[in-house]
């Protein structure tokens, strides 16, 4: 199967792939970043500076929690942890994510059979 | 869940960060993961300089992502300024509504008192005046002895013992009119006073009409004698010199 371009971030899904990556533990911006590239195997080509208002928008919504502290290279930089409300949120997207990927999972499946001939005298 | 993260996940969390400070945080943010992409890039084989090209442009629009930060780092601090000037209105409303309610009192206040003051003022000139009265009417017993009169006699319509008015004075033009007038013409009047224990006259004329007594009119004071004769009856006072006080003595320039 030949991909011309890399697929588009479904809205809302960067969002669950933060709160679920900062389930593993705290880190920051470029740590979650790293870690979601070597996850998908760097198929998800996302500007990486996306990332940083998503983070903003789920401290502001409470779900992660953030402060400044020293890296490993001794830099100064800002980690993210998730809070309980977070883990809760990260619990109804995955629920709702598994929904949805099902749906659109039996779509596609029927639509395989959907290009099957269709026998003459039904239509 | 501890008490501590319920507390937390209940209490606000409004950004009090300056804006400086707000654009500072987010340019450390930004630039920590520049620095750690190219170093990453560099490891992986890239030329310092391709290094930092490639971690910039794999960034993407970092000026877009930035204000778009910044954006979700004021919104409370805009909301806060909303809910800061409705405080600061309502604060000022209320100021505003004690301040006339307090005025009104305090207006009301000296209008009550300025009442007051000017009743009791009242109040005490009247009892002051009462006691001035109770006071004059006990310490001079002699001069409440019966109201003040004067005698009318002889050629009167109606002769007698008159009363004078409390206040103000009573001529002899006025008696002798109040008494119903003369009954002779001419007649010779004369009003008697007691002066130094002896009945002196005060007025000694013989007049043919009362208008003549306006020139020359005396003031009725208590107990005197008036006395309407006809010219040729002699009258007591024509033993005596006839006294005029009121028109003074000729002077020769």
């Amino acid at each position: 199967m030949a991909r011309t371009t890399p697929p588009e971030l479904l809205q809302g899904t960067l969002d669950m792939m933060i709160l679920k990556t900062l389930s593993a533990g705290p880190n920051h911006g470029y740590g979650v970043m790293r870690r979601i590239r070597q996850v998908t195997d760097e198929v998800l080509q996302v500007e990486e500076g996306s990332l940083y208002p998503a983070l903003h928008r789920l401290e502001k919504r409470g779900f992660v929690r953030s402060e400044w502290r020293r890296s490993e290279s001794n830099r100064r930089a800002k980690y993210y942890r998730l809070t309980p409300k977070g883990r809760s949120q990260l619990r109804t997207e995955t629920a709702r994510w598994a929904d949805l990927s099902a749906a659109i999972g039996k779509v596609m499946d029927a639509a395989t059979q959907v290009v099957t001939p269709i026998p003459h005298g039904e239509v | 869940m501890s008490l501590a993260d319920l507390l937390n996940q209940l209490m606000p969390h409004p950004d009090l960060r300056t804006p400086d400070q707000i654009a500072r945080d987010v340019d450390d943010e930004f630039e920590f993961h520049l620095a750690s992409l190219e170093s990453e890039l560099a490891a992986a084989g890239a030329a310092p300089e391709q290094a930092r090209q490639a971690a910039v442009k794999r960034f993407g629009d970092a000026d877009k992502y930035r204000r778009q930060c910044e954006r979700i780092a004021m919104e409370d601090r805009i909301m806060l300024q909303r809910i800061n000037a409705v405080l600061m209105v309502i604060v000022l409303l209320a100021v505003i509504g004690v301040s006339v309610q307090m005025y009104l009192t305090q207006r009301n206040n000296s209008q009550a008192l300025a009442d007051i003051t000017t009743q009791l003022a009242s109040m005490k000139s009247e009892t002051d005046g009462r006691l001035a009265e109770m006071i004059q009417a006990m310490s001079a017993p002699d001069a409440g002895e019966g109201p003040a009169v004067v005698y009318v006699d002889g050629h009167v319509v109606r002769p007698g013992v008159y009363g004078l008015p409390k206040n103000g004075s009573l001529s002899l033009a006025r008696m002798l009119r109040a008494a119903g007038g003369l009954t002779t013409s001419p007649a010779h009047v004369m009003v008697r006073r007691s002066i130094d224990g002896k009945l002196s006259p005060v007025f000694d004329r013989t007049v043919s009409d009362l208008s003549e007594i306006v020139e020359g009119d005396v003031k009725l004071e208590r107990d005197d004698v008036v006395r309407v004769n006809t010219p040729r009856e002699p009258g007591p006072s024509d033993k005596i010199r006839i006294r005029k006080p009121e028109s003074p003595p000729a002077e020769d320039g």
